[in-house]
């Protein structure tokens, strides 16, 4: 009996003895939802977007001041910069939550992002599920400060819009952290991050006031596609050539786009499925790309009088809607093989995947090479569905 | 039939034979009886010369047999010159001549008289004889056979037992008209004198099982039994566990079910629950329900059992661990959530919830004691404690409403409350381990458990069989319940004899035939 009982005491002994050490209670931390990267003199300026939760619940009453609330601190390293936060904060940060990562164009054009990405990854406590972006012409800090409306918490705003656009809108791209690294530490395709600007007088962003109209003044928009050389931002792809982009990556599901009717206006068709491949074809150890882009649409709107209940004019839509495409996917190709020099399409990923030795002799140098290599693109429009009417309404308006 | 052991210290005083004269064997009685007033002596000279006197307790005969098989049939006896008889017979004489009881024994011991006397017989004594008359009599104010109140069914029989063993006894046979339905009876308790009736199908339930339950209760020493939990304490195998391996139902139809399975009864006179051994884990998760419902909803309702039994156990301990170790694990939208609900509550989520789950069972205690009349301020005061008063006072979040209530709620999914009670000792330890070290404790918590789980015995079976070990057959009526025609064997776990429940085909042939017309 005294054995057991010794034993017993010792168990719950151990117990006590190892404490609660990294016990830490919900209200006592500051959970961080956007994080924000800035060059400083000294190192980098970290901004962080904790939310208030208080003023995001919307069970505890009326909600008063702020959802969130943005500290910034200048520290030679992030995680220097994200304790020290704490001078300002009563609340230990907590970084398992961070939805976006911004980091500002003067930093990742300047410094890189590689350092940031290492120690966000390393650290075991962040969900590598949050979404980079670059802060285009203004700091990640006015970004982050930014209120919203809709989501009151703009990174989850950020979030969700990103995650929104890029399922429904061809131009936008999502980049996950854990894909960024991937693409960074690959050496067959280089990463792109998707650009947010501020749009209006970013000042008054940050007040309350902003998201008290039906309009507010200052939003968070996002525009373009950086582009990465290693892991320095090198330039942006304009609107077409994102379109492109994400075509060669298979990054497009739904979206619209138009096409032009024979004579006056415009016909807009609704993908309902997207889909691309990719391959690489190697003859006599020169590698070529094959793209080809699968797409079943549905005639959003007729705005002329094409009589698209003809089978020939449907096909003449395809047709049309096909040479789009490849159009917008050679632009593409075309102006960053030949401005930026780097592959961010993945036809080096893709070429190992097919021929790893051959990949091995053009590693070192695929950049310069990459104007040299012949991409050959295919596409399959149909047009499935034409909506709940038949020829265009304009033909049927009386005079 | 009668126990054997002798207990010197009340036994010996009383322990010698009916003297020859009445009056000193009436003293003698009242005496030891210490004159208490619920002993009735009625001396009777309508016998001629001789002297009689009947003796009983009041409240424990009926008084109709006492009136019209006894009283009336001394006093109208057929008018026979009893001179005639001889001395020696006179005895014999109104044993089977004159009284028209059916249960009518000759004793010659004082220790007969009283536990016969307590036993609700009528003792005949005669002047000048050493031998007395026992009547049976016995006839007393019983309960109504009821509805029982614990597990209550909405479809199937709604007879409960009561507190009569020969009433229990009859439920039971009603239900199996078997000779083998085999019933062995014991006198228990030195002081109490309790009957109690070890049931069990001959040729089904094993006879390991049928001796070693014999064996124990053989062993029980004690002045007195007053409920079967008496029993229960006595005859478990481990008592250093949290966990029940006896069974008790207060319905004939499970008991019925258990003794068709190969298990055994034991019956306790003066109290309607009923033990079954041997006892499983999974058999606390089986309702008399299941298999009068069909067997999908059964088995739905089992899988909800299983899933209501982890609720009731962790659900406090998870959201523990969760809201103070493991953060990252919420959804972004509910740490917010919950954060918000936990601004500005003074305690670690640890103290809060031992403090709400502290007050509800203080609650349930209070609601389990008080007078019905006040039962309805418990309910008052109860949703004020643990609801959004408690909340909106700021001591508690109303996560932590949540997580009490739907515990409370969980518990008592598990049909048996003996399971339901020990589930209540292990959320606390697991709260503690949740407190200190989050998942990882109780995940430790849980592994002790296991390994507790599967060492445990009841009667020579694994507790945790049949998953652990896995008696894949026995599958069909525990983790989910399959249709009666596939219940073919009886439960290999419950040790029985002989496992043919239906004939090979399942359905009798006759019967599909006409079935089909």
């Amino acid at each position: 009996m005294k054995k057991w009982l010794a034993l017993l005491l010792t168990a719950v002994m151990l117990l006590i003895l190892t404490g609660c050490w990294d016990r830490r209670e919900m209200n006592t931390l500051g959970i961080i939802m956007g994080l924000g990267i800035d060059q400083a003199d000294n190192g980098l300026k970290v901004t962080a977007q904790v939310v208030i939760p208080a003023g995001v619940s919307s069970n505890t009453g009326k909600v008063i001041g702020s959802p969130i609330t943005v500290y910034s601190q200048t520290a030679p390293t992030l995680f220097e910069a994200i304790q020290k936060l704490t001078l300002v904060s009563p609340r230990m940060m907590f970084l398992s939550h961070i939805r976006v990562l911004v980091l500002s164009e003067e930093f990742a054009s300047h410094v890189g992002i590689g350092d940031i990405m290492e120690s966000m990854v390393r650290d075991p406590m962040v969900r590598p599920d949050y979404y980079v972006m670059i802060a285009r012409n203004t700091t990640a800090e006015t970004i982050l400060s930014t209120l919203t409306a809709l989501d009151k918490i703009s990174a989850n705003k950020l979030y969700n819009s990103l995650e929104q656009s890029s399922k429904t809108w061809a131009p936008t791209t999502v980049v996950n952290a854990d894909r960024l690294f991937e693409h960074m530490i690959s050496s067959g395709i280089s990463p792109v991050v998707t650009g947010v600007q501020v749009m209006g007088d970013p000042k008054a962003g940050s007040l309350q006031r902003n998201v008290e109209t039906s309009n507010p003044g200052t939003k968070l928009i996002y525009t373009g596609i950086g582009v990465f050389k290693k892991d320095k931002l090198i330039g942006w792809l304009n609107e077409d050539e994102s379109k492109g982009f994400n075509y060669i990556r298979d990054n497009v599901r739904v979206t619209v786009g138009h096409v032009n009717c024979s004579n006056k206006g415009k016909i807009a068709l609704r993908h309902i499925k997207t889909s691309s491949k990719m391959k690489a074809e190697i003859r006599q150890s020169i590698p070529s790309i094959n793209i080809h882009v699968k797409v079943i649409s549905t005639v959003a709107s007729v705005e002329c009088d094409e009589q698209i209940g003809n089978i020939d004019v449907i096909n003449r839509l395809q047709r049309d809607a096909e040479s789009k495409i490849i159009n917008l996917m050679k632009k593409a190709v075309e102006s960053v093989s030949r401005k930026y020099k780097v592959d961010i399409f993945g036809f080096g990923e893709e070429i190992n995947r097919t021929n790893p030795k051959l990949w091995k002799q053009l590693e070192s140098q695929w950049n310069e090479k990459l104007a040299e290599l012949k991409v050959n693109y295919t596409a399959e429009y149909e047009i499935k569905q034409v909506g709940t009417l038949d020829d265009s309404f304009q033909s049927y308006i009386k005079e | 039939m009668k126990t054997n052991s002798s207990h010197p210290s009340v036994t010996s005083e009383i322990d010698k034979p009916i003297m020859a004269d009445l009056q000193a064997n009436l003293q003698y009685i009242k005496e030891t009886i210490g004159n208490s007033s619920d002993l009735v002596v009625k001396v009777f000279l309508g016998l001629r010369e001789w002297p009689a006197a009947l003796v009983y307790m009041a409240g424990l005969v009926d008084q109709h047999i006492l009136h019209s098989s006894i009283l009336r049939s001394l006093v109208q006896h057929p008018d026979r010159d009893l001179e005639e008889i001889e001395d020696n017979r006179r005895l014999d004489y109104l044993m089977h001549e004159v009284l028209i009881a059916a249960d009518i024994e000759k004793i010659t011991e004082m220790t007969e008289i009283f536990t016969d006397l307590m036993g609700g017989n009528v003792i005949l004594l005669l002047d000048g004889s050493c031998i007395a008359l026992r009547i049976g009599a016995a006839g007393w104010e019983d309960r109504n056979v009821t509805e029982p109140n614990s597990q209550s069914v909405v479809r199937g029989p709604m007879e409960g037992f009561n507190e009569n063993l020969r009433t229990n006894i009859t439920l039971i046979r009603r239900r199996i008209k078997d000779p083998r339905l085999w019933v062995e009876t014991r006198e228990i308790g030195y002081i109490s004198k309790t009957t109690v009736a070890m049931v069990y199908l001959n040729h089904v339930a094993d006879d390991g099982v049928v001796q070693e339950v014999r064996n124990r209760l053989e062993k029980i020493d004690i002045d007195a039994i007053l409920d079967s939990g008496y029993i229960e304490e006595f005859i478990q195998d481990a008592s250093k566990t949290v966990f029940p391996t006896v069974y008790n139902s207060e319905r004939p139809d499970t008991v019925c079910a258990a003794l068709l399975e190969g298990r055994v009864a034991i019956l306790v006179d003066g109290t309607p629950f009923v033990l079954l051994v041997p006892a499983l884990f999974a058999h606390f998760f089986q309702s008399a329900e299941d298999y009068y419902q069909r067997a999908d909803i059964s088995t739905l309702l089992r899988l909800i059992r299983y899933l209501s039994f982890f609720i009731a156990m962790l659900a406090p301990s998870f959201y523990i661990a969760i809201s103070t170790f493991h953060q990252e694990m919420l959804p972004t939208n509910l740490l917010i959530s919950l954060a918000a609900q936990r601004e500005g509550v003074p305690f670690p989520a640890f103290i809060e919830a031992m403090l709400m789950e502290l007050t509800y069972e203080i609650l349930r205690e209070a609601g389990v004691r008080i007078p019905k009349t006040v039962g309805q301020a418990v309910s008052i005061v109860g949703t004020l404690v643990i609801g959004q008063a408690a909340v909106d006072a700021g001591v508690v979040s109303a996560a932590m409403v949540i997580i009490v209530s739907i515990t409370a709620i969980s518990s008592y999914v598990i049909p048996e409350n003996g399971l339901a009670i020990s589930v209540r000792i292990i959320r606390f330890l697991m709260m503690g381990l949740a407190a200190t070290f989050g998942f990882y404790g109780i995940l430790i918590g849980l592994i002790m458990l296991t390994i507790h789980l599967t060492s445990l015995r009841s009667f020579g079976v694994a507790y945790m069989s049949p998953f652990g070990p896995l008696i894949a057959s026995d599958l069909k009526d525990t983790l989910y319940r399959a249709p009666w025609p596939f219940m073919r064997a009886r439960p290999v776990s419950s040790k029985a004899q002989n496992l043919r429940r239906q004939s090979k085909k399942g359905v009798r042939k006759g019967v599909e035939k006409r079935d089909r017309i």
